[in-house]
């Protein structure tokens, strides 16, 4: 299958963090969703890919070419949306369009005002008085009006009331249906990937943790409940991350080392959510 | 390039394009004033006409609600060479040059044929060279500065720099060289202009041009 998004040991140090040694990769026709904490690194990854900000060492390849090969091409077949305010603020939602339409060959009208009509954006309203949820819709609705193949998302949700949240998850869900299209998608907000991510990435004080298919992680890990009794032999597992609450002790460990606890009756062994893999992973970072 | 340019024009404020009103009070009294002094009063004009191209060239770098570095994420993330960005606005400063010359000319023709209150010489070629070059010059200090410290310190900088202009040029006018390069500069003080203002231009859209380059939005 041919990789859409390629990053090879990418490096970009600054005063007080660095990216270092970044390395995953996105197949064509999926979505992967770029999980951490903020202050993470995700954004900068994401500007590293955009070439906004140049990479120390490694390389970004887009397509199967080297990022700095033809940028200006394959920018052509990128969409973007951008957690910040990145548009014309004084200028109307028509005029921005206007002004950014001619940069894109494959730029196509009817798909625009498709999505405008759809996504109920006013044409004659300033960027500036729009609503956060209506800014995104229209930063979507540009990123989709070009026929892009691969769509960059900096934590789109964030912000987002749940109602627009579950809207933008469906109109994702809906571009991925053609197979020539992938969406990379960053949040802190894992709830929204799990209906979504074909893949995960997660990132953690600029370095990759894991990057692995979504289901094959959530396989991967589980959490273990149990009395306070128990403790040592949860303990001889060596979770990950290990905490007590008041109905006893609770770890976080891989499900290959949670296997020899099977015989115990009063375990409890639960499949843990995406939130729960973040927070005990950051919290094992931590300790 | 071409659609860089469109943006630009595109985000500029309406009310750039009638800015040469802002110099009534200068095209009355500096007009009657500078009657008949030649090359001073074409200067004076040139200088007007500068001052206004480079209003219209600092207003269409932020006038619309966003900062710098957002303008500059935005137009970077679009399908754009970082040199096309730079190549852009340097091919633009023509444009509010021409802009600035023909609102200007439009207001002197008024001043002139309707309240017989002007005496520029508004279409004097002297004075179309002289304000496109001052008008290069102004933008070729401006760029660098701007792209490496941010428009404050450009603009800062640019207002001293306009005065020193206007003080300068009057001054140099006023001595009396008889040898050397300055001779030379009052010899042909056109073709002077022209290679000194090239030379200048063309340093200044390198050094833009590398900073551009090395910056990281």
């Amino acid at each position: 299958m041919e990789n859409i998004l390629e990053l090879n040991h990418v490096s970009k140090a600054f005063d007080g963090f660095a990216l270092e040694d970044v390395s995953f990769s996105l197949e064509k026709g999926y979505i992967m969703g770029f999980i951490g904490p903020n202050g993470a690194g995700k954004s900068t990854t994401i500007r590293c890919m955009m070439d906004l900000i140049h990479i120390d060492s490694g390389n970004v390849r887009l397509f199967g070419e080297d990022f700095r090969h033809d940028l200006k091409s394959l920018k052509q077949r990128i969409g973007f949306v951008y957690d910040q305010d990145v548009f014309f603020e004084d200028l109307t939602v028509d005029k921005n369009k206007r002004i950014i339409s001619p940069f894109y060959e494959h730029w196509d009208d009817v798909v625009f005002y498709r999505y405008i009509k759809e996504f109920n954006i006013p044409l004659n309203k300033k960027i500036k008085d729009l609503s956060k949820g209506t800014k995104m819709k229209f930063a979507l609705a540009i990123a989709l009006s070009h026929h892009a193949e691969l769509i960059i998302m900096d934590e789109p949700t964030s912000g987002l009331d749940p109602v627009f949240r579950k809207e933008l998850l469906d109109i994702l869900l809906g571009v991925i249906q053609d197979e020539n299209k992938s969406i990379f998608f960053s949040t802190h907000i894992t709830t929204d990937l799990e209906k979504i991510a074909d893949y995960i990435t997660f990132i953690l004080d600029g370095k990759i943790v894991f990057s692995s298919e979504m289901e094959e992680l959530l396989e991967n890990y589980v959490i273990v409940k149990g009395p306070r009794s128990l403790e040592p032999e949860i303990k001889s597992a060596q979770p990950i991350a290990l905490k007590e609450t008041s109905f006893g002790i609770e770890a976080f460990m891989p499900s290959s080392t949670a296997r020899k606890l099977t015989s115990k009756t009063d375990i409890h062994i639960e499949r843990p959510n995406l939130d729960e893999i973040m927070y005990y992973i950051v919290k094992s970072k931590k300790s | 390039m071409f659609q860089l340019m469109l943006k630009d024009i595109y985000i500029q404020r309406k009310t750039a394009f009638i800015a040469p009103v802002f110099l009534l009070i200068y095209f009355l009294t500096m007009g009657r004033e500078l009657e008949n002094t030649g090359s001073l009063i074409a200067m004076a004009y040139s200088l007007a006409v500068a001052f206004i191209a480079f209003l219209m060239l600092v207003y269409s770098n932020f006038n619309t609600g966003e900062t710098e570095k957002m303008h500059n994420r935005l137009v970077l993330s679009l399908p754009v060479e970082r040199w096309s960005v730079i190549n852009a606005k340097y091919v633009m400063v023509s444009v509010w040059w021409l802009c600035a010359y023909i609102s200007c000319t439009i207001l002197a023709f008024i001043l002139k044929n309707v309240f017989h209150e002007f005496s520029f010489p508004t279409f004097d070629l002297n004075s179309l060279i002289f304000s496109l070059c001052i008008t290069y010059i102004l933008a070729a200090v401006f760029y660098p500065i701007y792209y490496k410290f941010g428009w404050k310190a450009a603009q800062i900088l640019i207002v001293g720099l306009f005065f020193l202009f206007s003080f300068g040029l009057g001054k140099l006018l006023s001595l009396d060289v008889k040898s050397g390069i300055i001779s030379m500069v009052f010899k042909y003080p056109v073709t002077s202009c022209m290679i000194i203002t090239l030379t200048i231009a063309l340093v200044s859209y390198f050094l833009s041009l590398r900073i551009y380059e090395k910056k990281e939005f």
